[in-house]
């Protein structure tokens, strides 16, 4: 025998209260919102794998070793950051697609093994993208985007330990005149410096160089490294001979 | 009539949530008091709040469930929500007198009783987990789609949980013999 009892009491109180069922576009609008966000999930953590690709591609691994103490660690920084930005994103995108409908339907290992390649995906999209557009040196003058996407302006702006970047002003005989990343004007004796073949030495041709600092103003080559992918867009801005020649 | 219709009809009328509420009071009823050991006007009380939420989701329910499953769903996740407010879990520190006064207790309701009340009592000494599971699965006779219907969880989770649920029952069992 049912509780009639309770029945009319459920019934009494929806007549009472005036309850009335939630609209049904109301579900398909949360549902619809939380594979949104999934969406975006993936993109940001594409766009966090696809920034440690551009970073680590861009980094020069021969001369890591002339890097030294805190500027290691710094230069390093960046990539456990994006690293950690995809895992988030990763995980945020567990957890909206598991409260979707019929999210709790797939296996753990697959819906991880499905999201984690989405994400692998669209990065590699993301970083096939950056290596033709090149769109994060329009960045470059934030030095925390600059820093986070190319450690090359970190690593090439330690005279002190031996390596610079810039761009070529001049070329007398064995003498180049650079501009580099900060805006520095810098002599540089190449006379026995070995220059890589894809090095051209003509004005506004940036360049890497490893070598010794002789000055604040002076430097001997060693070796001359092409800039490599993607335009050089350091500070030299501030400097008066660049913008002249520009 | 079939789970939609029910539902179509009750969308239609709010006096046709009667068959709902009437189809699914006692095994309702008997759910939320094995989950939590209550008494019979506790769980009453939390099983008229799952109604009402039922009847507000009305729009949520699609064909692809049970209707079983859903209404289950709603009467688990109010369950959740009395465990939550209430601070721990009621069934972990009842003693075995009291469980046994609580589930003698007449219901007036037409309810079936688990044969194996031994067990039932030794269950509710898991963890919740997997003591939802094992309910569900040999107390309330629940596939494992339905399970993870009810509980929101995948079936290799479903299967994952009972295995284990059982051995720690097993453990109980015999630590008591």
């Amino acid at each position: 025998m049912k509780n009639k009892k309770l029945t009319d009491s459920v019934l009494e109180r929806i007549e009472k209260e005036k309850i009335k069922p939630i609209k049904k576009d109301i579900f398909v609008l949360k549902n619809t919102a939380l594979f949104v966000l999934c969406g975006i999930s993936i993109l940001i953590g594409g766009v966090g794998f696809a920034m440690n690709l551009t970073f680590l591609s861009r980094l020069d691994w021969s001369v890591i070793t002339y890097v030294q103490g805190i500027m290691k660690f710094v230069l390093f920084t960046p990539p456990f950051l994006w690293l950690l930005l995809t895992v988030v994103s990763i995980f945020m995108m567990y957890i909206e697609f598991r409260k979707t409908k019929d999210g709790y339907r797939m296996e753990n290992k697959h819906l991880i093994m499905i999201i984690a390649a989405l994400v692998l995906i669209s990065g590699v999209i993301g970083w096939g993208i950056e290596n033709k557009y090149n769109i994060t040196s329009y960045f470059t003058n934030v030095a925390a985007i600059r820093d986070a996407t190319d450690p090359r302006y970190k690593i090439w702006s330690n005279p002190e330990d031996g390596l610079l970047a810039g761009e070529i002003k001049e070329v007398i005989n064995d003498e180049l005149l650079i501009v580099d990343l900060e805006g520095m004007d810098w002599e540089i004796n190449i006379k026995d410096a070995f220059i890589a073949g894809k090095v051209v030495l003509q004005n506004d041709e940036s360049i890497k160089i490893i070598g010794e600092k002789v000055s604040n103003s002076r430097f001997n080559a060693s070796k001359i490294l092409p800039w490599g992918q993607g335009k050089m867009r350091g500070m030299q801005e501030n400097n008066s001979i660049y913008r002249n020649t520009k | 009539m079939t789970d939609i219709e029910l539902v179509t009809a009750s969308l239609k009328d709010k006096e046709n949530f009667r068959h709902i509420v009437d189809k699914y009071q006692a095994p309702l009823l008997r759910y939320i008091k094995r989950i939590l050991y209550l008494s019979i006007n506790d769980a009453e009380d939390i099983l008229q709040e799952a109604f009402i939420t039922i009847y507000q989701n009305l729009n949520q329910y699609d064909g692809k469930f049970k209707l079983s499953s859903w209404v289950y769903r709603i009467a688990h996740n109010i369950a959740i929500s009395h465990i939550r407010h209430n601070g721990k879990h009621l069934g972990i520190s009842i003693t075995t007198e009291e469980l046994e006064k609580i589930q003698n207790e007449d219901t007036s309701l037409d309810i079936d009783l688990s044969n194996s009340e031994f067990v039932e009592k030794l269950t509710a000494r898991l963890d919740h987990k997997y003591k939802e599971v094992i309910l569900l699965r040999f107390f309330e006779d629940k596939s494992y789609t339905e399970i993870s219907d009810i509980l929101r969880i995948s079936k290799g989770t479903v299967g994952s949980l009972i295995n284990r649920g059982l051995s720690k029952l097993k453990k109980l069992l015999k630590d008591e013999k």
